[in-house]
């Protein structure tokens, strides 16, 4: 018994958090969904160049990211800080692949 | 000083050897030597053993396009220098056989059976001629590290079988096990020959995880290369990408900034933190000591939220890049590293306290899994493993990289090579890496974080090695144009996987869970 208080079991109390009941915000350094701001990208299809595993493709409409294929490397974010930054956005689960396609309008 | 020790080795070899040396030359650390595919046994065999020398890396490359030959090389690491030999073989023109080290050099056995595997070369002599790597319903005549095996080739399945060792007599039985586990761990198959509840034999048969690494790196320019180096082994993203930007960076003579060392050094030593306490705790849940497990786990927890509030990535990823690092810590980050720190170290002697103190637990870890310091040599067994059996090793100290040889650090050292000496000697070295990162945090330089590095020489050759969580592990790149020709990768599992069929010896059935995770070993790494 002892050695449960001297672990401080007691003053620990709760660990755990809530989630998914209340939401759980990540660091500030944490590389979750690449965020594509439509009106700042020029179409230069350097992020495509340097995605490591072609995540990002240029459509008609914007800018496509597999979340199927990305790796959260930060490597388009780093090419393009003007446009592309790394978000916090983690819950990016999906039903089915076509769901794991996100597309950032232009303008 | 190391070029004046080299260059002794070449001169004191006797006549009859010194006479096989085609060629000899220093770069660097590493004393190249040229030889003859008869002589390299031989040759190997007196380094190995008048230098106490370890076996770092054995392997092949496939230069039939430019020299109509294969060829072999033996990276060898005397004892009490920081530099290496490496043995370069040519094998006759269209010749696939080679006469097998192992006989004379016992840790080259895997090494051999890869070679064999991977390129069809034939090691003559070979104890154990069984295939390794490839598995039992791929066909023969097919070796993906050719380089007439186009990456995409995928080669019909054949029936076939492979023949475990068999230890009969009365009363023996075979318990197969895996390679599907329950829990979620990867794959590997284990096949127990028990006499009642002593194992009597222990074979582990791995390969499930072969994802074609070397080969997939053979075809991936440099720098998407750090992305494939952090993705061999899941929890040592950081020792192999640090390895592999190391090796890219000693191909292109480049000088990395002091301060992106210092971070690289910070960013391997969290890494270890994580991985030890992971290991600590699981030697807990192992023993059914759920209350050390919970509050191991919970820490290590803590020490994986560091990583995710540093660097983004809760398994350090993204953290190295050829030519240095690429974030830089702020002061901010500082603070709030060595406050989680010192909360931290509390929290962890609390837990030591704990395990220790456990009579339920030290019943069960002490003499278990008992690995004797000659079985460690003779089978270059490295890392914690080999340091808990008595193994005096330890790459920060012997081949210091990053900022180690600027850094204090004990290398601890157990005598007893049990489960409980692993388990003691991971508590000391998590102590240490604490004390590193406070140290690298203080003498941390500003400055730039990442310089430029182009212009690789194709055909050149580097290597580097790292002491991951788990042991050494070796990356060695032949540059070819824009990408590795040749990257041979060395996780420390590959080394100390023969190590658990011996330590098992003995034990009863249900220890062998405790003397698992007590090794801990990666089958991805291994597999590559």
């Amino acid at each position: 018994m002892f050695k449960f208080l001297k672990l401080g079991v007691l003053k620990r109390g709760v660990q755990t958090k809530p989630y998914p009941q209340e939401p759980v915000v990540p660091y500030d350094a944490f590389m979750g969904l690449p965020e594509v701001d439509g009106a700042a990208c020029d179409r230069c299809s350097h992020c495509v160049s340097v995605c490591p595993v072609q995540a990002i493709s240029l459509t008609e409409e914007g800018v496509e990211i597999s979340t199927a294929r990305c790796i959260f490397c930060g490597d388009c974010a780093e090419a393009c800080p003007k446009a592309i930054k790394m978000s916090r956005e983690f819950e990016l689960a999906a039903t089915s692949k076509e769901d794991l396609r996100v597309v950032y309008r232009h303008g | 000083m190391t070029v004046e020790k080299l260059r002794r080795i070449v001169e004191e070899l006797p006549p009859e050897l010194y006479s096989k040396v085609r060629a000899a030359k220093v770069r660097g650390n590493d004393l190249r030597l040229l030889t003859g595919i008869d002589d390299l046994a031989s040759l190997a065999k007196h380094i190995h053993g008048a230098h106490q020398a370890s076996l770092v890396t054995m392997h092949a490359t496939d230069d039939r396009a430019a020299e109509d030959c294969f060829k072999l090389y033996v990276v060898l690491s005397p004892r009490g220098i920081d530099a290496y030999v490496t043995i370069i073989a040519p094998l006759e023109p269209r010749s696939q056989r080679f006469v097998s080290l192992t006989p004379q050099i016992n840790e080259a056995d895997w090494y051999e059976r890869e070679v064999q595997d991977m390129f069809g070369l034939e090691a003559v002599g070979h104890p154990d001629p069984r295939p390794l790597v490839l598995y039992d319903d791929w066909p023969q005549g097919e070796h993906p590290l050719r380089k007439d095996f186009p990456l995409d080739r995928r080669p019909p399945r054949v029936r076939s079988a492979y023949h475990f060792t068999k230890v009969e007599g009365e009363g023996v039985y075979e318990i197969p096990v895996g390679p599907v586990h329950a829990g979620v761990i990867e794959p590997g198959h284990f096949r127990f020959s028990v006499a009642g509840e002593p194992i009597i034999n222990l074979e582990v048969r791995l390969g499930y995880v072969h994802k074609g690494i070397e080969k997939i790196s053979e075809s991936t320019p440099y720098w998407r290369g750090t992305h494939l180096a952090e993705r061999i082994s899941g929890d040592n993203s950081v020792a192999h990408s640090t390895a592999y930007c190391q090796t890219v960076e000693a191909l292109a003579s480049a000088e990395v900034p002091e301060r992106a060392e210092y971070i690289r050094t910070v960013m391997l030593e969290l890494e270890r933190i994580y991985n030890l306490i992971g290991d600590i705790s699981g030697i807990a849940l192992d023993t059914a000591f759920s209350v050390g497990a919970a509050n191991g786990y919970l820490l290590r927890e803590k020490a994986l939220n560091l990583n995710e509030c540093l660097t983004g990535s809760r398994l350090l990823r993204s953290v190295n890049v050829i030519g240095g690092v690429r974030k830089d810590l702020s002061a901010n980050d500082r603070e709030k590293t060595l406050s989680a720190l010192v909360r931290l170290k509390l929290e962890f002697e609390d837990l030591v306290d704990l395990m220790i103190t456990s009579t339920s637990l030290l019943d069960r870890v002490e003499t278990t899994g008992r690995l004797s310091m000659e079985m460690a040599v003779r089978l270059n067994v490295v890392g914690p493993v080999a340091r808990a059996s008595g193994v005096d090793r330890d790459v920060r100290r012997d081949h210091p990289y990053a900022a180690y040889d600027r850094l204090n650090f004990l290398v601890p050292r157990g005598t007893a090579g049990d489960v409980n000496a692993r388990t003691r000697l991971k508590m000391d070295e998590v102590r240490e890496s604490f004390s590193l990162i406070d140290q690298a945090l203080d003498g941390m330089p500003a400055g730039p974080i990442r310089t430029v590095v182009d212009n690789i020489p194709a055909g050149e050759i580097a290597m580097s090695l790292v002491e991951s969580p788990r042991g050494e592990l070796v990356h060695w790149i032949l540059a070819g144009k824009e990408k590795p020709y040749r990257h041979k990768i060395r996780d420390a599992s590959f080394c100390n996987w023969l190590a658990m069929e011996e330590a098992v010896l003995g034990n009863i059935v249900p220890d062998f869970p405790l003397i698992n995770k007590s090794f801990n070993l990666s089958y991805s790494g291994n597999d590559l």
